[in-house]
């Protein structure tokens, strides 16, 4: 059973660490839920369907980080974390670094369940199957939050700015489309 | 419909066509809609890099240091995850303190009392309160009666530990796990439907 236990870690734990890191984006705040994850599972370990043990782990690591997220927000260290980046000075990092570091903020930033999804699916490549049973939503309904997770994703003004500034994409409009439709005559 | 507002639905379809979602019709519609419209086209190579991008993150790891409760729980217990005891252990955890020594003791009372009507230990006091056997001398006592309440004794004994292994059986059976069960299904009632699952409903 002890064996069992370590192994279902030893499994999982890349993607579940992968999950918590991108939706937190810092190392600790990461492997603090992680242990926390490994607990649950030594607590409930006779409960769970063993058949279905990545999307126990993994949907327990999502409400795990969503709780991290909610108690981060009212702590003041959100607000140290968010100083410490806008205050950052521009370190040479080479364009496509400096890009995927603002992309892994943008990410970390979208409103769940859009980053949830967004990090299963284009990230860690799940299928829509295996998203709808973790989040307990329809294949339908994981479609619809991916690809309006996507658009917000697109919309990020600081990413598209980079985009523009480092010449990564020619000729992109600053503004993204307009979202509400007017008819005009 | 205006150049804007169509520009607008293709960008709708942007993702079903990364998807390869769209029907052939559609696709066709889209490529040639791409073809004539460089702010449009210029979106789905955007999109198409951050998709890209997105898809490139690597798979990340924990340090040693974070499987240091695996290690702990590992070495703590070879009997394997969440015993009986362990189970009970975490559930009084969820207790309040006053009920976690109260209960007990009050059951230990309760089983002591018990056992002692039954042994009739206890019976009506005289005038001082006392049994008049409590205060009598060890010369009235045979030995015969020594070695009899002796057994009595050990029948007693017996018996309470009897009465242990079968509230241990209790609590497991009609308490802890009607407790879980009522907090599972409390938890399911607040529409999470996971015992672990977060009461947030909302976006976060």
């Amino acid at each position: 059973m002890l064996a069992k236990y370590q192994q279902a870690i030893e499994q999982y734990r890349r993607q579940m660490f992968s999950f918590a890191y991108y939706s937190l984006r810092t190392r600790e705040d990461a492997e603090d839920v992680l242990q926390d994850v490994f607990i649950r599972l030594w607590q409930h370990w006779r409960r769970i369907d063993h058949d279905k043990m990545g999307a126990w782990l993994m949907r327990t690591t999502r409400n795990a980080v969503v709780d991290h997220v909610r108690k981060r927000k009212s702590s003041r260290q959100h607000i140290t974390d968010e100083l410490i980046e806008a205050e950052a000075p521009d370190v040479a990092l080479p364009e496509t670094d400096a890009f995927r570091e603002r992309l892994e903020i943008a990410i970390r930033d979208l409103p769940d369940p859009f980053r949830s999804i967004i990090i299963m699916r284009d990230v860690q490549g799940m299928s829509y199957l295996e998203i709808g049973h973790i989040l307990e939503l329809s294949q339908s309904q994981v479609k619809v939050y991916l690809h309006r997770g996507r658009r917000r994703l697109r919309e990020n003004t600081a990413l598209r700015q980079l985009a523009v500034d480092h010449e990564l994409i020619d000729e992109l409009d600053l503004k993204p489309a307009e979202r509400v439709t007017k008819v005009t005559p | 419909m205006t150049f804007k507002n169509e520009c607008q639905g293709f960008q709708l379809q942007m993702d079903s066509y990364l998807d390869g979602g769209l029907e052939p019709v559609q696709e066709r519609e889209f490529r040639n809609h791409m073809d004539h419209c460089s702010g449009c086209a210029a979106e789905l190579r955007y999109a198409t890099m951050l998709l890209h991008e997105v898809a490139s993150l690597p798979v990340m790891d924990c340090s040693e240091q974070a499987l240091e409760p695996v290690n702990r729980l590992a070495g703590v217990s070879g009997q394997g995850p969440a015993g009986f005891m362990e189970r009970l252990r975490n559930l009084l955890d969820s207790v309040p303190s006053a009920l976690q020594i109260g209960a007990p003791i009050a059951l230990a009372g309760a089983m002591g009392v018990a056992i002692a009507l039954n042994a009739g230990w206890i019976g009506t006091p005289d005038e001082t309160g006392v049994e008049p056997s409590l205060l009598a001398g060890g010369e009235q006592y045979t030995e015969d009666e020594i070695v009899q309440a002796m057994r009595d004794l050990e029948v007693a004994i017996d018996y309470l530990n009897a009465v242990t292994v079968r509230a241990e059986t209790i609590i497991e059976n009609r308490f802890v796990m009607e407790l879980q069960d009522s907090i599972d299904a409390s938890l399911r009632t607040l529409g999470t439907g996971d015992p672990d699952a977060t009461t947030v409903d909302g976006p976060i």
